[in-house]
């Protein structure tokens, strides 16, 4: 086969290891963005966080939020909870910036996947 | 979990890493086996009482009746066998398990996280995996997410949670009489084949407890369940929950190394495991 070729062949297989990774990568950091509150799992969603932080300085009604099944929870303590998601979301977002930063050095496959 | 030998496989060896994997991850959480006398005397055999006691808190003896449920099972690309699959009381554990909670996993499901505790005390009183996705993040086969194309979606039997309830009750209890009546709802449902698969069973059970729509009686867990085909297999083991595996498709052309790190997979090629059951147990021990 032309070398041209084959190289072309090698990229493509570079290209389809690197993206299959980048993906699981992301399903990795959607598990490590699940939050379980009293006995509810939420998303730790920028949205989420960003809505319980307004809502506590914004109003006096009970918070309530969407859990990840759709049910409509009362949060008890919206302190606690925010923490809760920005851990979350912050050990989740260094979780993928470590990650994707390895990518960026690895130039085949089997680097690619650790090998 | 539950854990019957046949031949070819030993499923109290797949229970063994199972088990290790729940305690690694969710240390403090009992593990219970579900099996039969044969199976644990060749389990102390083979591997020990003292592994036994290691993996398992307790073990509760079944004798299910033999039903011939031959399955055709693949390790790799390019070998298959057939073995004898006993699946046929998995609905039992509801009056199995003494717990208020459980989480009924397979044999071939390792925990890399401890995402399934999150389930304990939630909304629902039952709950399973509705989505997967496998080794290359796409969706599984068709059959494998519908019981037939104009049919109901399904439900994974894999992991399932439920919490002593009435709701709980009322599904193992249809899932039970799903079991026994399997040829006619085979043909209420329209799937082909023979094999008694509890992944449908468990759906047509849900579908009708759910007053025969899909209504949200069953909880979802989270995240999807990250599968390995039977086709495909483990290249190494970086550690505890770190795995590099060949997805095979059959054109071998295609077939890609995956890494896949901090998550519970459903390992469908079993002899996958049993081939690296050293090093994985070096590494969860």
């Amino acid at each position: 086969m032309d070398q041209r070729l084959n190289d072309a062949l090698a990229f493509a297989n570079y290209r389809l290891t690197l993206q299959i990774q980048r993906q699981n990568i992301m399903a990795r950091v959607e598990a490590a963005l699940l939050v379980s509150y009293q006995n509810s799992i939420f998303r730790a969603s920028p949205e989420l966080i960003g809505f319980v932080d307004a809502h506590s300085r914004l109003s006096k009604e009970p918070l309530i939020v969407n859990d990840q099944s759709d049910n409509a929870i009362v949060i008890e303590s919206p302190a606690e909870f925010a923490e809760q998601l920005i851990k979350a979301y912050d050990s989740a977002m260094v979780l993928k910036q470590q990650e994707q930063q390895k990518l960026k050095t690895a130039r085949n496959p089997a680097k690619i996947v650790g090998l | 979990m539950f854990a019957y030998n046949n031949e070819q496989l030993d499923y109290t060896q797949l229970a063994i890493v199972a088990a290790y994997a729940v305690k690694k991850y969710m240390p403090g959480m009992p593990v219970v086996l579900v099996t039969n006398q044969m199976s644990v005397d060749q389990c102390k055999e083979r591997h020990g009482i003292e592994m036994m006691r290691a993996a398992w808190d307790d073990i509760v003896m079944t004798n299910p009746d033999y039903q011939q449920n031959i399955r055709l099972h693949h390790d790799g690309a390019y070998q298959s066998f057939n073995a004898q699959f006993t699946n046929t009381n998995k609905h039992d554990i509801y009056n199995l398990s003494p717990f208020d909670e459980t989480i009924l996993i397979d044999t071939d499901y390792i925990c890399g996280n401890d995402n399934l505790s999150k389930l304990f005390g939630g909304q629902h009183n039952v709950a399973m995996y509705r989505d997967a996705m496998n080794l290359r993040c796409e969706e599984p086969y068709t059959t494998e997410r519908w019981l037939h194309y104009a049919g109901i979606r399904m439900w994974w039997s894999t992991v399932v949670y439920w919490r002593k309830s009435e709701e709980a009750q009322h599904f193992f209890n249809v899932w039970s009489s799903v079991k026994q009546h399997w040829e006619y709802y085979r043909y209420l449902y329209k799937f082909p084949g023979s094999l008694y698969r509890t992944d449908y069973a468990a759906s047509i059970a849900a579908h009708l407890c759910d007053g025969w729509q899909d209504g949200g009686f069953i909880g979802r867990i989270p995240a999807p369940m990250r599968y390995q085909d039977q086709r495909d297999d483990i290249v190494k083991v970086a550690g505890p929950n770190h795995w590099v595996m060949l997805s095979n498709l059959p054109e071998e052309w295609k077939n890609v190394a995956v890494e896949i790190r901090g998550e519970d997979v459903h390992m469908m090629n079993k002899k996958s495991i049993l081939r690296n059951y050293d090093t994985i147990m070096e590494q969860l021990a």
